[in-house]
């Protein structure tokens, strides 16, 4: 490096050298720890030889020239950012509990951002508080409010007789721990978007029109998750719905195609009182990412209708997964089986808008959701999972299910189906997210979820 | 202006022409073999890095700096092929004889944390998967304390300890880690000790933090916690280093770390012992202050990932065997549709909580992977393994028995399993790569009445590999400015481990040996030894074909 001094002589880069020298005096001649004078090859001899210990210390010169602090590129701060909880920071910000939310609030509702406030153990006591609310551009509006003891991570064993599930927290992704919980829940909902295509296993895909549902929910939530594997719970309240026209243009209104015959409870809405209990038996090794073991969760449901008794019925909910490794935890064959039978009680009717519905992300994936609805439901759906890698997995899925009106049509006839392939990123207790894509035989669907299939 | 600058040229001319004049085209320098790198000359303080992502080294050393084509050879070596004493190694194993209380001793100053009056947290930290805190003890010394995770008593802190031995044994700069033993009730909390909260956000910490942290570790049937203490390190930390390129404010730091033997050759230690997490977020680099100056020291830390640990669970079946990311693999599982399975996933483990998961029948040397690609470890070549098997046979038996036993297992039977397999994975190290090169080693010239011969030792006969059947040999006169060999004789062959050195007055002779061996064919690798004659004869160069 000495050698390119001439070119690069600024009075600067002299004065570094010479720093550089002062700075590794051991360098200068003489004083290095081994100088001496050698003749090789029988040559004569020349100038004093380098050592190698002077060649290093030179080197180190040259470097003393170009010494420069390591940056950190953009990226790197980014990420060091998010490995020292940056992201876990923004994920959590708040304003004294005000946290903000975002999620999508029912298929077709569009990306609905919206508020978080909760408390936890306040007042001295196990009690808490939590509230939300979102909006979504299409009009879609939802606000819930729970107080009381809510369960925590690892309790959650709630239920949820109306929406998604009988028990709806069947997906809870850590292992649950024992707890008590109480709680009052109260949500109000108004979406202005819902599908329906009518009742029965011959309803028509050109049927689909949309309706506007708004409703309210007050219940009281009580339950006991004995151990990790053993919890039941009960749920009380009470419920009304309003139907309105809906918003989505594109489709007609429900009314133009259906009437309160063919969409029962389309013409009146009653107060609804009722009642359920669950119980769940969960030995999955990781509940969030299972590899191994099963679950059975059943429940039973009672809505009375307070007003004209018109729509009084008994729900029975079952549903069992199993998972089983083939040989290895790399080949995964998972199993559910979901039953559900409404029996209106002394020539009642189910309303439509509380009835359970077939297709989309979770059923049957190679149609479009809220596709099939009727009293009856089953579906029954196979995947064979592997994992390439650890964060990565493959699914070839077979869904099967049927809605039918009576009891007596239970059986392994005249299923819809639906199959299709799936790739879902993983940690090794969570699927984060997956992409399915499902073909039938009205068409191939994509799904694009956060959260496992089952 | 421009006179000034002339002046200054001409200023730089007379420093550069009084510096001594490199000598063009010479192997063999007047101070070779040299036994110290001068690593530690004083600079000016560096930036502290700070911490190292974690995401971004593993994604540059997943995708980017994997090795491509011929790797050079290691650049820190001295011309026998040894790494010379530096910031980053210290020849305790590889030149001398290690005593058993060396190695016992390790890097202990003193004798550990005093617990005889109690200890007060500092600071802790009580979320996330590894609880742990710093304390400080009766003597007022600082030390960070960890724990074995709640179902694997003694596994990570016996682990931690045994290793950090074992490295500081091999040459590595490590930390002092004591095994120490405390009751809750022996904890008490500095008024000042900070936790951080859910949202990561500091605040006071109270006797609930530390009721949480007691209630996930392992306790013994006494009520006791065994922990293990880690001693500050002296100096000022400067951040991790890198496994590859230089330390750009580092004026000492010329060799690129992915061209370091140490670091090179640390892969063999980390497949004996299962380190698989042997990446930079696992080192140190401190600054040694001399003055207004110093220079940076590198430290190797942080073992709880060793042998069958996984630091906060059992160690994973993944680990050794496969990288995060390894596409062969991956294309494998996903194109088959899962029906070609790994391995790794089918071996079994003896249960010994204390142990977790460490094995050596399924153990193959050249197979072991750390968690992700290590530009090093990449570019070991077998001179590089050679270097670190002759590190690893001064390892015994009884040294490996007692240095395990300063893990203090409660379970003699864990304790035992532990030692067979350590000396296991070592044989099969060893025995693997001695069969990759020509293994002959410790040359010596020897006088006697008939002549000076070149003596030596096989190593890989010693260790039982194979038995060599002859030794081919040609001597050559060596110029050292112009490389050039020039043959002394005709090629010759012997059955022992002598070579009689021919009379000859050329100032440097080289012989090019190569090993027959009907068991090891690679022992054929030729090995050529260069010999300084004057004033006395010398060995002053091995190179080995890798």
């Amino acid at each position: 490096m000495l050698r390119r001094l001439p070119v690069r002589s600024s009075p600067g880069t002299f004065l570094a050298v010479l720093m550089s020298v002062l700075m590794f005096p051991a360098a200068l001649p003489g004083s290095g720890p081994s100088t001496q004078g050698e003749q090789d090859s029988g040559q004569p001899a020349q100038a004093s030889p380098e050592s190698r210990t002077d060649a290093w210390l030179k080197k180190r010169q040259e470097r003393a020239l170009e010494a420069k602090p390591r940056q950190l590129s953009g990226f790197e701060r980014r990420m060091l950012w998010i490995e020292k909880g940056g992201f876990s920071e923004v994920m959590n910000f708040n304003f004294r509990g005000l946290y903000p939310k975002f999620s999508s609030l029912s298929n077709g509702s569009g990306f609905a951002p919206g508020v978080r406030f909760g408390l936890s153990n306040q007042w001295g006591a196990h009690l808490d508080f939590q509230s939300s609310a979102a909006l979504s551009p299409r009009g879609y509006r939802r606000i819930d409010l729970q107080i009381g003891r809510i369960q925590h991570h690892g309790q959650a064993f709630s239920l949820e007789a109306i929406g998604t599930g009988p028990v709806s927290q069947f997906d809870e992704s850590r292992p649950k721990n024992a707890g008590l919980f109480l709680y009052a829940d109260l949500r109000y909902r108004y979406y202005p978007q819902e599908d329906y295509f009518g009742l029965g296993p011959d309803s028509r895909r050109e049927d689909r029109t949309n309706y506007l549902i708004e409703d309210a929910m007050y219940d009281l939530v009580n339950g006991w998750q004995i151990n990790r594997w053993v919890g039941i719970a009960a749920r009380v309240g009470a419920y009304k719905a309003h139907l309105g026209r809906g918003t989505d243009d594109r489709f007609p209104d429900i009314r133009e195609l259906f009437d309160d015959t063919t969409a029962p409870g389309l013409d009146f809405q009653p107060w609804f009182f009722h009642a359920t209990g669950a119980l769940l038996l969960d030995n999955r090794d990781r509940p969030g990412n299972p590899h191994k073991g099963g679950m059975l969760g059943f429940s039973f449901s009672r809505f009375e209708d307070t007003s004209s008794q018109q729509f009084d019925f008994n729900r029975a909910t079952i549903d069992g997964r199993e998972f089983i490794p083939l040989g290895s935890e790399q080949r995964i064959l998972a199993l559910r089986f979901f039953t559900l039978f409404d029996a209106p009680r002394g020539g009642s009717r189910i309303p439509y808008y509380l009835q359970r519905t077939l297709g989309g992300s979770e059923t049957l994936r190679g149609f479009r959701e809220f596709r099939f609805m009727d009293n009856n439901l089953m579906f029954l759906s196979a995947e064979y999972r592997w994992e390439p890698a650890a964060v990565v997995e493959l699914a070839l899925f077979y869904d099967a299910g049927k809605a039918f009106p009576r009891r007596s049509d239970f059986g392994f006839s005249h299923l819809e189906h639906s199959y299709g392939i799936g790739i879902r990123f993983k940690t090794p207790n969570a699927v984060i997210m997956r992409l399915d894509i499902g073909r039938s035989r009205e068409g191939q669907r994509l799904f694009f979820q956060f959260g496992p299939s089952f | 202006m421009k006179t000034y600058r002339n002046a200054w040229i001409a200023l730089a001319w007379v420093v550069m022409l009084a510096s001594p004049m490199p000598a063009r085209g010479q192997k063999f320098r007047p101070d070779d073999p040299v036994r110290v790198d001068p690593d530690q000359q004083p600079v000016a303080r560096p930036n502290p890095v700070g911490e190292l992502s974690q995401i971004v080294d593993f994604l540059q050393n997943t995708f980017q700096n994997r090795a491509k084509g011929a790797v050079v050879p290691a650049e820190n070596i001295n011309t026998l092929g040894e790494v010379p004493d530096s910031s980053w190694f210290t020849n305790r194993t590889g030149l001398q004889v290690l005593t058993i209380e060396d190695l016992v001793r390790g890097p202990d100053q003193g004798a550990g944390p005093d617990t005889s009056r109690g200890w007060v947290i500092i600071s802790a930290k009580t979320q996330g998967v590894t609880p742990g805190f710093q304390i400080r003890d009766g003597r007022g010394d600082v030390y960070f304390i960890k724990f074995d995770p709640l179902t694997n008593p003694q596994m990570a802190t016996s682990s931690e300890v045994i290793c950090t031995k074992l490295f500081h044994a091999m040459g590595y700069n490590v930390p002092e880690n004591y095994l120490a033993f405390v009751r809750q009730d022996d904890i008490r909390i500095d008024p000042q000790a900070q936790v951080k909260d859910e949202t990561g956000r500091d605040r006071p910490m109270n006797e609930k933090d530390v009721d949480n942290i007691f209630s996930r570790v392992a306790l013994r049937m006494d009520g006791s916690v065994q922990v293990v203490a880690s001693r500050g390190l002296p100096g000022e930390p400067m951040g991790p280093y890198l496994y590859r390129g230089v330390r750009g404010d580092d004026p000492n730091d010329i060799f690129p770390h992915e061209n370091r033997r140490e670091l090179r050759g640390l892969r063999l230690f980390a497949a004996w012992l299962n380190h698989d997490d042997s990446r930079s977020i696992n080192s140190g680099t401190f600054f040694i202050s001399q003055g207004d100056k110093g220079y940076l020291k590198h430290y190797l830390m942080d073992f709880g990932s060793c042998l069958g640990s996984g630091s906060v669970r059992i160690q994973g079946r993944r680990a050794g065997y496969e990288y995060k990311i390894e596409w062969t693999p991956i294309l494998r599982a996903a194109l088959s549709l899962g029906l070609w399975d790994r391995k790794w996933r089918h071996i079994p483990y003896p249960d010994f909580p204390s142990i977790g998961r460490f094995e050596a029948r399924n153990f193959e040397p050249e197979l072991w992977r750390p968690e992700y690609p290590n530009p090093a470890f990449e570019r070991m070549r077998n001179d590089d393994a050679f270097w670190a098997v002759r590190i690893l046979m001064r390892f015994t038996d009884e040294m490996i028995r007692t240095v395990v036993k300063t893990g203090r297992y409660d379970d003699k039977a864990a304790e035992e399993y532990l030692i067979q397999t350590l000396i296991k994975r070592r044989d099969k190290i060893v025995h693997h790569y001695l069969a990759e090169i020509n293994p002959l080693d410790s040359f010596r010239v020897t006088d006697s009445p008939s002549g000076a011969a070149l003596a030596f030792t096989n190593l890989g006969e010693q260790a039982g590999v194979a038995g060599a059947g002859a030794y081919a040999y040609q001597w050559f006169r060596f110029d050292n400015r112009s490389e050039k060999s020039d043959p002394i004789g005709a090629p010759q062959s012997v059955s022992s481990a002598s070579i009689p050195v021919p009379r000859d007055d050329a100032p440097y002779l080289m012989v090019r040996i190569s090993t027959t061996a009907k068991e090891c064919p690679k022992w054929k690798k030729s090995l050529d030894v260069f010999i300084r004659q004057s004033p006395e004869k010398q060995i002053v160069g091995i190179e080995r074909t890798p």
